[in-house]
């Protein structure tokens, strides 16, 4: 089974060493409500605020928590709803399966061409 | 299901004793002993490597469910109404520590039979130690109680503050045993409780945990205690 936003959290907590309680505590939120999140217990995923604070005290990835919380960050959806041709872009890289990963390595070898020529 | 769980009989002085060596345990894995207010959440998720959950007990168990430890998971749970109680949720994250301690070992050699709970509503039922507060009495949880004071309060630490805040005179007054058997607050026992705490750093110890304490240890002393002079 893929591993959920819960699982994930609960993966580098306890490798990072770090408590429940003291989690929540430095998040901000009730150890039930992280509890729950944890295990899968809980109907609706953390804010992004939340997961913001989760990422920087787990020294976790933010995009991948949004991305498993099943949330688009407030600045990516402005990126979207500012040009008209970044839905299309997006529908065309995934129909042609390009990654992010995958799109990201092109932008930064075409960057890398065009600082040697 | 209300069956209580059938353990071997334990001296307080044997369960003082498994107190002291997991806290020992804890210095070593740490690798400096620990110090009041006795960090109950890393011993329980850090070194016994033990599941912790905060979860809604009551709706799911029963109204007079704080805590419940599924065996075969290694899974805690304490219920959520104890969250902003900082002593009551140290004590039972500690009593739940004491059955998983004490009575683990006992059921994993099948010599106890524990009745069967669901985690999540729609999880196989596996055995599970679910604490009744209505149970307090059975001595499996009395165990785990006495087991949860000796680790939260170790006896050295709260013997050293009673030393540093009154001196070689152990803090004395009328009736103490009196008012316990009756079961009445004793506001001279409440502040000398309180002031232990503050002393000490007991931070995660409630007030009456500590007056508990403090006459099991017999740290007060009752001055119409005919034996008192004796002692």
């Amino acid at each position: 089974m893929p591993e959920t936003l819960g699982d994930r959290l609960k993966r580098v907590r306890t490798e990072r060493g770090l408590g429940l309680r003291e989690t929540a505590g430095k998040v901000g939120i009730s150890a039930t409500f992280l509890s729950r999140v944890e295990t899968n217990a809980e109907q609706s995923a953390p804010s992004e605020d939340v997961l913001r604070k989760l990422a920087k005290v787990l020294e976790d990835d933010f995009d991948a928590l949004m991305q498993l919380a099943g949330r688009v960050p407030k600045d990516v959806a402005a990126v979207i709803k500012g040009d008209p041709g970044m839905p299309e872009f997006l529908r065309t890289a995934r129909d042609q399966n390009m990654s992010g990963e995958k799109l990201l390595k092109m932008l930064e070898d075409s960057k890398k061409k065009k600082g040697r020529s | 299901m209300n069956v209580p769980l059938k353990v071997p009989y334990l001296e307080a002085r044997a369960i003082e004793s498994a107190a002291t060596e997991l806290l020992r345990r804890y210095a070593k894995w740490k690798g400096t002993p620990p110090r009041p207010p006795i960090p109950i959440d890393d011993i329980v998720e850090g070194l016994l490597k033990l599941s912790l959950s905060v979860d809604d007990l009551c709706a799911r168990l029963g109204s007079d469910v704080l805590g419940a430890t599924w065996l075969a998971e290694g899974h805690v749970v304490i219920d959520s109404s104890l969250e902003g109680n900082v002593g009551r949720f140290a004590f039972t994250l500690a009593h739940e520590t004491g059955h998983w301690q004490l009575h683990r070992p006992i059921i994993e050699m099948e010599k106890v039979t524990v009745p069967l709970f669901s985690r999540e509503p729609n999880d196989k039922a596996t055995p599970a130690i679910v604490c009744r507060t209505g149970k307090r009495r059975d001595p499996a949880e009395w165990q785990a109680d006495t087991f949860a004071a000796c680790l939260l309060m170790p006896a050295s630490d709260v013997r050293a503050t009673v030393k540093a805040a009154f001196g070689d005179e152990l803090p004395t007054t009328e009736g103490i045993e009196a008012r316990r058997k009756a079961g009445e607050l004793d506001p001279w026992l409440r502040g000398v409780a309180d002031h232990i705490i503050e002393q000490g750093n007991f931070e995660n110890v409630s007030n009456e945990a500590m007056r508990y304490r403090l006459l099991d240890l017999k740290l007060v002393v009752d001055a119409s205690n005919p034996q008192r002079k004796l002692l």
